[in-house]
């Protein structure tokens, strides 16, 4: 956990990371819920003081930041609940989670047309459009394989009897399953977080820019 | 406590703590657990501390072992008492409305 103190801007930790690294010290030991918590909150407090420290940072571009990353957060959340539910709580041994993949996906292209749309309303530049949807893309893509990550490592018993696994590890040419899976989830989670920012720089400009056109108020008719 | 945003309730129970004296976070989280049944995060507390002592309501003391104790400074006291005031005109108001409803 004292990992995620590194996510803090370099200026923060000149000041602070020695202080809140004996605070964690001086909380251990706690129970699984309480660190995960805490590695939660530590994450929104890393992201809060890079959106807090840096004052060159407009403040059209922070508000639609913030709209980002609180959008990549919720599905991410939700994201992790069904990555766990599919996978640990009613695993499957059989390929038919084609269906819930693919409205999967189609939950994450809408978030991130929404986050367009909620950016619209607090900025007016086109770059903070796709910067909130950078950011909320690439928060999604970073944060469902590093619960694939999690999930798989710690239930590997559970996710090694899914077919798909087994097919993957005959095909692979390794001989151990955490081999096979960790390999696949760290090419995984470079693609998925880059193409799911890209998706999201993308959808946001378009969905954002719609919205505000759609928003703008008619012109009156001139007399003449 | 304007200004604060989403961090405005931390830094009031921040500040309430140091009024009773200098803490380092260890004994914030731990007074404030006593004091309103809150458990602040470390990323909760540390964003607040940061903000506080930014705008001078704290500040930080020598550092002891790795802890840094804060304490409440004057101008901090008094942005604590106001608020304070405030939240007790609009308590005392609205405990009123309510038992006239009742």
């Amino acid at each position: 956990m004292k990992g995620l103190v590194k996510l803090y801007p370099l200026r923060w930790r000149q000041r602070y990371e020695g202080e809140l690294r004996r605070l964690l010290d001086d909380l251990q030991p706690m129970p699984w819920y309480t660190r995960m918590t805490t590695a939660v909150d530590l994450l929104r407090g890393a992201i809060d003081a890079h959106l807090s420290m840096e004052p060159t940072v407009n403040p059209q571009t922070r508000a639609a930041l913030r709209r980002g990353t609180t959008v990549g957060l919720i599905v991410s959340a939700v994201l992790a609940a069904e990555i766990v539910l599919s996978n640990v709580v009613f695993p499957s041994t059989d390929d038919n989670d084609g269906l819930s993949v693919l409205v999967s996906y189609l939950g994450i292209f809408v978030a991130l047309c929404y986050t367009g749309v909620l950016a619209a309303k607090v900025t007016t530049r086109l770059r903070d459009l796709a910067l909130a949807g950078a950011v909320a893309g690439a928060l999604i893509g970073l944060l469902a394989i590093g619960t694939f990550i999690v999930v798989d490592n710690v239930f590997i018993d559970i996710v090694s009897q899914q077919q798909s696994k087994i097919d993957g590890l005959a095909n692979s040419g390794m001989t151990s399953m955490r081999d096979y899976i960790n390999a696949s989830l760290r090419g995984a989670l470079i693609a998925m977080t880059l193409f799911l920012a890209a998706a999201g720089a993308g959808l946001a400009t378009v969905f954002g820019t719609a919205a505000r056109h759609a928003t703008r108020e008619p012109k009156r008719p001139t007399i003449n | 406590m304007e200004g604060l945003g989403r961090f405005g309730d931390p830094a009031v129970l921040i500040l309430t703590s140091l009024a009773g004296g200098p803490k380092h976070g260890y004994a914030l989280i731990k007074d404030i657990e006593q004091l309103a049944g809150t458990t602040l995060g470390p990323g909760t507390l540390y964003a607040a501390i940061g903000r506080l002592e930014q705008r001078g309501l704290i500040e930080a003391l020598a550092e002891q072992d790795r802890r840094r104790p804060y304490r409440i400074t004057a101008l901090g006291a008094d942005a604590l008492r106001s608020y304070l005031q405030h939240a007790r005109t609009v308590t005392t108001a609205g405990l009123r409305r309510l038992k006239a409803l009742a």
